[in-house]
Parts: C-alpha cells; sequence; structure tokens
C-alpha cells in the first residue's frame, strides 16, 4: 500500500471516483484509497463504523449503563428503557467475488490518452465491465481492511479462477490488487458452480460482495443466493452494465456476436430496442427481486458513471440499518 | 391490358428488385459487434422476429409494388380489352423512306435518319423475344424484313443502311401490306415512324381496316406530326416543244416550259432555275421572285438543241427538301414523223375523188402541199394489211388503219403492244360490208368497252356534225373553229358504236352518236372514226375541217403519247418504245434484260440506257421524283387521326417514346397510377419509421440507469459549473 495523498490539489472526493479519473490512477492501491475515501465523503458519517458493524438485540436498560446507546423510540412507544447492542462481528469476513466472465469484457466508454485500467481494456482502449468491477472490488477491499476486517478475493467464470484468502494481514492487501490485475477469461459464468466452490471454502459466516453483470439465468442466481442465505452469509449483489446495455441507443442494422459464444445474429436495434430493454428489465427486476426477498442488498452500476457516491449510499443505507434506522 | 412503352413497364418491375438488392447486400456487408448481453438481445430478436419479418415483408412489398407501378404509370397502360403484355409480341414497323423524308432538318440530319434512329431507340427497348418485321413506306412500298425475326441487332443494321427515296410516301399501301402479315399467333402491333407531313397522307386514299388474328384487337402506334415548318420548292414538270420556226427549217429551237411548285411556308423569295444538259450547249439560267403566298410559278426556256436529241435537267436552289429539286426530260432527236397507212393498194394512185379511200384523204390531208417545208417532218409508207408485220411498225408514229378487217388476228397482240409503246393508231371502218367481226377483237386486246357494229348504217336523211363539240385532248387547238367547221359536214353513213364513255368522243354528230372516238392505251392512243373519211360515207374529206383534224390527230397524239413514257420513282417505269431495246441500265443498279415493255418501278431518279442486242444505245429515258410526295406542309395530330382513323385507333408518341395524348383514358390511367405510387411512398415512409420505432410512439424510452446515474448527473453539472 502506497502512502502518497492524491488529495492533496484539494479536489472533490467525487471527481476521482468517476472512470476517466479512476483510469488514470494508474495501480489498483491508488484507485481503491480515492474511491474509499470518497465512500467516507459520502457517506458524511465516521468510515470506521466499519461494515461489520451489526445491530445484535435490544437489552433492558440498567443504571450505569451509557445513554447514547438507548433506544429512545421504543422508550417512546413503550415508556420502556432499552438499550440497543451491537455486534462488532469479528467472525463476520468479507469475501468479494469479481466476475472475469468474457462477458465483463464489454465496454462503449473509449479509453484515453494516458488512462490505466486493465491490460485488458488497454489493449481494446476501452473501460470495460471488468475495469469498473474490478475498481469496486479494491475499494471494497480497501474499506475492509482500513477497518481490520479479514478479507477474501475470488476471481470467477464458469468456476474460481484466482483466490486470495480471508485475511486481515498486511500483506493482503498486495495479494488482492495482484488477483485483480488478472484478465478475463473466455469462459461463461456458472454462478451455481462458483457458490458451491466458495462455500467449500467459508466456514463461519460472511458478506459476499458479488461483483457481476450476472447476464446468467436468474433461476441459478436464486439457486445460488440461496445457498448463502441458507447459510446464513449475508450478500451484496453489485450488477456492473455498460451504458450502452442499459439504453442500447443504436441505430445502425448490424450482427450480433454475442461475448460468450452464443453466435451471430443480424438485428436492427431500432426495431427491436424496446423488446431489448423490456427483457433487460425484466431480468434486472427478478435480479433484485430475487436479492431483496432473500434480505439482500443489490445495486445497480453503470459502468459510464462513478463508482464512490453509490457505494456510499448503499454502505450509509446498511449502516443506518445496523443503528436500527430505516434506510432511505 | 398494354402498354405504349412496354420496355417501361418491364423497367419498372426490374426496378423493383433494387429495394430487395439493397435489402440483402445491407445485410451482408455489417461488421460484426459484439455483445454481452447476448442471451437478453436473442430473447428480444425472439420476440421480435416473427413480427419482424412480417414488417419487412409488408415494407418490400409495398416498396416493389411503388416501382412498378412507376414503371407502369410511366409506360402508360391502355386498358380495355386490349391484350396482355406476356406471350409472343410483333411489331411492323413502317418507315416513311418516301421524298419527304429527305427533309433537311436544323440540325443537318434528314427527317429519315431521326426516324431511324427513333426506330433504333425503339427496337431497342423491345424486349428479346419480341419480333420485329420493316416494311419501306416509300413508293414502291415494299418489305425491308418480311418474316418477323427476333434478331433485333439485324433489323437495326437493315434500317441503318436505307436511305430516303424519291418515291411518295404510301402509308395506305404500307399498311395494307403490313394487314397481309397481321393474322400471326400473339400480340400484333403497327408502329408508323413519320413525321406526317402533307406529302406522307394521300387524302384520295384510306388506309385499310386492320385485322387482328381472329380479329383480336392490334396495336397502333405512331409518331407525333411533326411541328417544323419548312419551305420547299420542287420542279414539277418539263414540257418540250419545238418550236413552229423549226419545222420551218430555220433551226432547232425547243420551247421548254418548266412549272415549279413551292410548299410549306410562302415568304416572299428569290430563287434560281437552271436548265443544262447534253442535249444543249451550255447552261440558260432564270431567276424567279417568289411574293408571299405564291406557290406556282411557271418558267419558260427557248434553247437550240442538239439535232440527236439527249437529257436536259432543270434544277433550282438546294433547299430543304433537295430530292425534288431536278427533273429531266429526254428531248427527240430531229426526225421525221413516220406515218403508216395500212390499206389494200389495189386502186393507189387513183384521182377520183369518189374513188379515194379514207387512207387516201389522210395522206392528203397530213401533206396538202407536198414540196412544202412540211414534208420534210413526215414522211408516210403504205403496207397492205395482210402483209403487216412487227418491222413495219418499227420507228413508226402513226398507223392509219383503212382496212382493219384485213389485218392477221395474230397481228393484234403486236398492233396493240406497239400503242402501248407510245404509237398512234388511227382505225378507219372498212369501206365494204365485212362479216367478219374485225373490231371485237381489237377492241378486246386493248381492253376498250366500246361495241361496234359489224355492218355500217345509211343515214337518212343525212346527218351533220353537232356545232357543240365536246371538249377532247386531240382537238384542244380546235374547238374555237370547231363551231364553224363541224356543222358543214355531212354524213351519209355511219358505223355504229355504243358503250363509249363519255370521255372517249372527240367528235359527235347531230344526233349525238360519236363520230370520232379516242381512247388512250398505255402511253399511245387509239383514234376510231365510226364514219370513213370518204366521200361515199361522209364530205369531210373535202370540207376545211379535214386537214386540221388529221394535223391535229398527229401532233396531239404525238404530244400526249409522249406524255407518260418518263419514269416516276415508285409509280411508273420509264416507256421503252423502242423494240429493240433488249438491255437497259436503271440508276443505281446493273444493266438488266428487257422482257416486253415492263420495267421494274424505279426507286431512284436519272437516267436510263436502253440497249440493243449488239450493245449499241438506242434509247434514253428518265426517272423523275414523284413531287406529289413533297408536299411540307405541317398537318394537325387530328387530321393524322382522321386520316388513320379507318384502320382503328391509334396511339401518337413524341420521340421519347411517351404517349401524348390521343386518348384519356391511357394519360387518366397513369395520373391514377402516380398518385397511387405517391401514397404507397408516404406509406412506406410511415410504416418504416412505425416499425423501425417499435410503432408510432412519438417518444423512445429511456432505458435503464445505474444507482450511480444521479451521482454522474451531478459530476457532469459541477464540471459544467466549474
Amino acid at each position: 500500500m502506497t502512502d502518497s495523498n492524491p488529495g492533496s490539489a484539494g479536489m472533490r472526493a467525487e471527481q476521482y471516483l468517476a472512470p476517466e479519473t479512476i483510469g488514470q490512477l494508474t495501480s489498483f492501491e491508488f484507485r481503491a484509497r480515492m474511491i474509499a475515501e470518497g465512500v467516507m465523503s459520502g457517506m458524511h458519517r465516521s468510515p470506521y463504523q466499519g461494515l461489520a458493524v451489526e445491530f445484535a438485540e435490544h437489552r433492558q436498560y440498567v443504571s450505569g449503563d451509557d445513554l447514547k446507546h438507548l433506544d429512545w423510540k421504543v422508550y417512546g412507544r413503550s415508556d420502556k428503557l432499552y438499550l440497543k447492542q451491537y455486534q462488532q462481528e469479528t467472525n463476520l469476513d468479507v469475501v468479494i467475488l469479481v466476475d472475469a466472465s468474457a462477458s465483463m469484457r464489454f465496454g462503449t466508454l473509449k479509453v484515453k490518452q494516458g488512462w490505466g485500467g486493465t491490460d485488458a481494456s488497454s489493449r481494446i482502449n476501452t473501460w470495460t465491465k471488468f475495469d469498473h468491477a474490478t475498481a469496486i472490488g479494491a475499494a471494497l477491499c480497501y474499506l475492509a481492511l482500513q477497518q481490520r476486517d479479514r478479507v477474501g478475493l475470488s476471481m470467477f467464470a464458469d468456476g474460481i479462477q484466482a483466490q486470495v484468502k480471508r485475511s486481515n494481514a498486511k500483506t493482503t492487501w498486495r495479494n488482492v490488487v495482484r488477483t485483480l490485475a488478472t484478465e478475463t477469461v473466455d469462459s461463461t459464468t456458472d454462478f451455481k458452480k462458483v457458490v458451491e466452490q466458495t462455500l467449500a471454502t467459508v466456514s463461519n459466516r460472511s458478506l459476499f460482495v458479488i461483483v457481476s453483470d450476472f447476464l446468467v439465468p436468474t433461476e441459478t442466481v436464486r439457486a445460488g443466493l440461496a445457498r448463502l442465505r441458507h447459510r446464513r452469509h449475508d450478500v451484496m449483489l453489485m450488477q456492473v452494465l455498460d451504458r450502452q446495455e442499459l439504453q442500447f441507443d443504436l441505430d445502425e442494422p448490424s450482427p450480433f456476436e454475442g461475448l460468450e459464444g452464443e453466435g451471430r445474429v443480424n438485428i436492427d436495434p431500432r426495431v427491436i430496442r424496446e423488446d431489448y430493454l423490456s427483457a433487460l428489465t425484466n431480468h434486472c427486476n427478478t435480479l433484485e427481486k430475487t436479492a431483496r426477498s432473500l434480505g439482500f442488498d443489490y445495486l445497480r452500476f453503470d459502468s459510464h458513471g462513478s463508482v464512490g457516491p453509490a457505494l456510499a449510499a448503499l454502505l450509509g443505507r446498511r449502516a443506518l440499518l445496523a443503528r436500527g434506522g430505516r434506510a432511505g | 391490358m398494354t402498354f405504349v412503352t412496354t420496355s417501361l413497364a418491364v423497367a419498372g418491375v426490374i426496378a423493383a428488385a433494387i429495394p430487395i438488392l439493397i435489402h440483402i447486400l445491407l445485410r451482408r456487408r455489417r461488421k460484426p459487434m459484439q455483445w454481452a448481453a447476448m442471451s437478453l438481445l436473442i430473447e428480444a430478436a425472439r420476440r421480435h422476429r416473427r413480427k419482424a419479418r412480417l414488417e419487412q415483408i409488408i415494407l418490400l412489398t409495398v416498396r416493389a409494388v411503388m416501382l412498378i407501378l412507376l414503371g407502369a404509370a410511366l409506360a402508360q397502360p391502355l386498358f380495355g380489352d386490349r391484350v396482355g403484355v406476356a406471350g409472343l409480341r410483333t411489331t411492323h414497323i413502317i418507315l416513311d423512306d418516301g421524298i419527304i423524308s429527305g427533309l433537311i432538318e436544323a440540325d443537318g440530319r434528314t427527317s429519315f435518319e431521326r426516324q431511324v434512329a427513333d426506330a433504333v431507340t425503339f427496337i431497342d427497348s423491345l424486349p428479346s423475344g419480341d419480333q420485329v418485321s420493316v416494311i419501306l413506306a416509300g413508293a414502291p412500298v415494299r418489305f425491308l424484313i418480311e418474316s418477323p425475326t427476333t434478331d433485333h441487332r439485324s433489323a437495326i443494321r437493315a434500317i441503318e443502311t436505307r436511305q430516303s427515296r424519291e418515291g411518295a410516301t404510301d402509308l395506305a399501301s404500307a399498311l395494307e401490306l403490313a394487314d397481309t402479315t397481321l393474322d400471326r399467333e400473339g400480340v400484333q402491333g403497327v408502329r408508323i415512324f413519320s413525321d406526317f407531313r402533307r406529302g406522307s397522307i394521300d387524302d384520295r386514299r384510306r388506309p385499310p381496316i386492320l385485322h387482328g388474328p381472329a380479329g383480336s384487337p392490334i396495336e397502333l402506334t405512331a409518331s407525333m406530326p411533326i411541328n417544323e415548318p419548312a419551305t420547299n420548292i420542287q420542279v414539277t414538270s418539263i414540257k418540250t416543244a419545238r418550236s413552229p420556226l423549226s419545222t420551218m427549217g430555220t433551226g432547232d429551237l425547243l420551247l421548254v416550259e418548266v412549272k415549279l411548285r413551292r410548299t410549306g411556308l410562302t415568304p416572299a423569295m428569290v430563287s434560281n432555275v437552271r436548265l443544262e444538259g447534253d442535249a444543249m450547249s451550255g447552261v440558260e439560267t432564270r431567276k424567279v421572285e417568289w411574293s408571299p403566298g405564291r406557290t406556282e410559278i411557271q418558267v419558260d426556256f427557248q434553247v437550240r438543241v442538239d439535232t440527236d436529241g439527249g437529257v436536259l435537267e432543270v434544277v433550282v436552289d438546294p433547299d430543304a427538301l433537295p430530292l425534288d429539286d431536278q427533273r429531266f426530260v429526254t428531248v427527240d432527236g430531229r426526225e421525221p414523223t413516220r406515218v403508216l397507212l395500212v390499206d389494200r393498194d389495189e386502186l393507189a394512185g387513183s384521182t377520183r375523188l369518189d374513188r379515194l379511200r379514207g387512207t387516201d384523204w389522210f395522206e392528203r390531208a397530213l401533206l396538202p402541199f407536198p414540196e412544202a417545208a412540211i414534208a420534210e417532218a413526215i414522211t408516210i409508207d403504205r403496207v397492205d394489211p395482210a402483209t403487216i408485220n412487227d418491222r413495219d411498225l418499227e420507228g413508226t408514229s402513226m398507223v392509219v388503219i383503212g382496212r382493219p378487217d384485213l389485218l392477221p388476228l395474230e397481228f393484234n397482240p403486236t398492233l396493240a403492244n406497239w400503242i402501248r409503246r407510245g404509237g398512234i393508231a388511227v382505225v378507219l371502218p372498212p369501206g365494204e360490208v365485212t362479216i367478219r367481226p374485225w373490231a371485237s377483237p381489237l377492241l378486246e386486246e386493248l381492253n376498250l368497252p366500246w361495241s361496234v357494229s359489224l355492218e355500217p348504217s345509211r343515214v337518212d336523211p343525212p346527218r351533220s356534225l353537232s356545232a357543240e363539240q365536246p371538249s377532247a385532248a386531240l382537238t384542244t387547238l380546235l374547238d374555237a373553229e370547231l363551231v364553224e367547221l363541224a356543222p358543214s359536214v355531212r354524213i351519209d353513213q355511219r358505223l355504229p358504236v355504243t358503250d363509249v364513255p363519255d370521255g372517249d368522243v372527240v367528235l359527235l354528230d347531230d344526233q349525238g352518236d360519236p363520230v370520232v372516238l379516242d381512247a388512250p392505251i398505255g402511253a399511245g392512243r387509239i383514234v376510231f372514226f365510226a364514219v370513213n373519211p370518204e366521200l361515199e360515207w361522209t364530205d369531210l374529206p373535202v370540207r376545211p375541217l379535214m386537214v386540221p383534224l388529221v394535223q391535229e390527230i398527229v401532233r396531239q397524239g404525238s404530244a400526249l403519247s409522249k406524255r407518260d413514257i418518263d419514269g416516276v420513282v415508285g409509280i411508273r417505269p420509264p416507256m421503252v418504245r423502242q423494240s429493240s431495246v433488249a438491255t437497259v441500265t436503271l440508276p443505281g443498279s446493273a444493266s438488266q434484260t428487257v422482257t416486253g415493255t415492263e420495267l421494274p418501278i424505279p426507286d431512284r431518279t436519272g437516267v436510263v440506257e436502253g440497249y440493243d442486242l449488239s450493245g449499241n444505245l438506242v434509247e434514253r429515258m428518265v426517272v423523275n421524283p414523284d413531287t406529289d410526295g413533297g408536299f411540307v406542309d405541317l398537318l394537325a395530330q387530328e387530321a393524322v387521326a382522321a386520316w388513320l382513323e379507318s384502320s382503328g385507333s391509334w396511339q401518337f408518341t413524341g420521340p421519347d417514346a411517351v404517349v401524348v395524348e390521343q386518348i384519356d383514358e391511357r394519360s387518366s390511367m397513369a395520373v391514377i397510377l402516380m398518385a397511387i405510387v405517391l401514397f404507397l411512398a408516404f406509406l412506406e415512409t410511415l410504416l418504416a419509421r412505425w416499425f423501425t420505432r417499435g410503432g408510432l410512439r412519438s417518444s423512445r424510452s429511456a432505458g435503464l440507469t445505474g444507482a450511480n446515474a444521479d451521482s454522474e448527473q451531478d459530476r457532469f453539472g459541477r464540471g459544467a459549473a466549474a
């Protein structure tokens, strides 16, 4: 980890979180640090309450207890004094799963002169979904390690491609960075298998952050998430899609070729745009409902957009929930 | 249904393939785009596939139909009981190559060259399976390509080698010729390429009704009558007559009477007329001043000609139509006129007036003063009718037959042939009673309708010649004198002749019965005396009328017999008057053998030379243009349509082969088709927009956004503010 401080120029944290800004931060460490600081700025609270702070239970007040933990809402409703008890989950690890399948190679945002990014994106001069996913993953790893949480990382496609064991050791960050620097593979995504392989290495309750485009059948996602739920793990789904995928704003008829070997189809985008957007909306809604129904968080990222504020909002909401508030 | 310009309709059908081709080509040339959310795309495509296929078919159909209808609209469809475009189609092209087609236009091309170019374009536009035949409408009308052929290139080559001829356009005959070929299988069409000036239309004739196979209708199309005024001066006739002085032995002066005609525009102008030729030395020129509106002028020349005769040529200044700017005429050599008296010579030399026969009186009338100069101009020979043969007729201008009843029957064809070549036969009734029907075989040989009695009849009381005589060509110069001279002639005996057309009577008696008859036969004529000029029959021989009557028969008869000996392109060949002519050379063709008096109808002007068996030049004849075909006046489309109407319903097309008008039905149909095309174009635009936008929604859905969209906007907003 480097101690250099890019924020010394007085730039707003959000400005560092845009892809074009992230791209100019040539090392993952640098990117992660900038994003994390941007996230902290966006939460407007001390970031060091940590990701792994979890609301546990209410306990009746006894004299001598710190009044700041009183649940005033319960007192207002029942005239009884209860304390909110938080549990610092020392055994709640953070496992970040980053999708490295072929579909993550897609991107339409052109890389400008001087951008870094992954080796793959540099080669095709395009900011891909994989670039965006690795930036998110790095930022989350950085945040977790800052709180001394144990962090594990897996790159997956049709199985686990690369892995960093959970640890909060100082060397973990190096391993994370090295692993994130891997390239996408040509394989498809086998979500169920990935979950099975991951669960085989995780015994204690963990927070799984899955960064993927989730362009797989929602049934397989549901099956995988159900397995995680069954093991009482917490999950955050971070779906990364390119803006072109989200808006499908193409005008010229052309053949479309799948990145994961789906073959070639001649399509007039103008003609099927509505049907495509309908299918995409349906897919994303199903995914979100699946996540919500299992009590998990879901966040959709536009790879042309900034990373930090959305992450900050999510983490802030989680912190609010942890304090017994309601997510806005 | 059929089309005026089928090629445009076919082009429309072919053009219908263009959108299909574009569709196919564009499909294949797109660079593939890699896509991650392929499963969603495939799912969307699957949803849309059936609908899209239907939409594409609808769009393609609309576009193709639009182009087909556009082609059809430009091709001017005709509806009704006309046959369809499919199947065997034969177009009979009638090309006007008459003298009028030699008109030189502003661009230096002749009218014929332009019509040929249009015809070539038309043939080129025909589908390869269509057949064409070609008829040349300049007289003599004939097929250029008789058997319809699908070899369009050879048809075009054949047309392109043609030139205008100097014969008049004979569209009626051309259509008659076309009618003989219209009973073929398949669709039949006739197309006339002509400027339809006045010279192209012969108002005296009407075109025939054209019948298709089994009475089916025929597509009749003609060029739009031209609307380019022109002026044409033509030499319409040349008449020659030896000066009376020449008969008196004072010289070989020839009076040449040239008639000029002007058609088309008639402004004030000056032109020159030139007379030249090998019959004279030097060139005579006259300046002719045309006042506005004047159409005819006569120019007289008096020139000294060679005693051997020859050819004279009259030429006017070149104008828009040069083919009728010159005309030829032959001038006979200065030789005495030979008269042959055919009669028994048993009483020859008798001086008793009452014993003189008709031939004797003829001889005296021809040579009233044997010592006079006229004796040099006329030689008289005698021959017995029983021994006469064709050699006796050689070089003879007139035969006076005193005993036609004694002529051998087999001589009648020879005599008839000689008359047709320009000879004058004067037939006198036999003075003696005969039981042999001598007249009818000769009259039948000459195709005359007259009925001549076998025996003469006495007239009691005697008749006289009527003071009012019909106007006859033979006695034109005597008309003024006949009132005085005719009534004094007494008639005691006559041979009744009936069935005489009015035009054949020269002299009548006071009872209205013919006394002298005259009929043209070929280039010659027969003069028949129903009253023999003998004193037993009449006192005509001793009356003042006798000498001028006989002299006029010789003079006018000779003049009249020469009237139609010149050939006219497309109408008649020149007359071969010398029986010794064995071969002739026609203008523009090789030497050919003469069979009888008939030569082929010439199609070029010029001098025809006749040679005997020894190869000696024995006769020169000329062929002149048919000036009746050189009227350059413009005709209105309605006039042409009215003339053509008897053959069917014609359409008129402009040079671009688009029907201009004539039948409202087709123009209104074209308008309707164009309206449909416009509607389809609008519909296609709407449909294309509808299909590409997924419907008629005015706004597009924005698609999905990411959770970071707000911050994105926020970021850009701040950036802009900064």
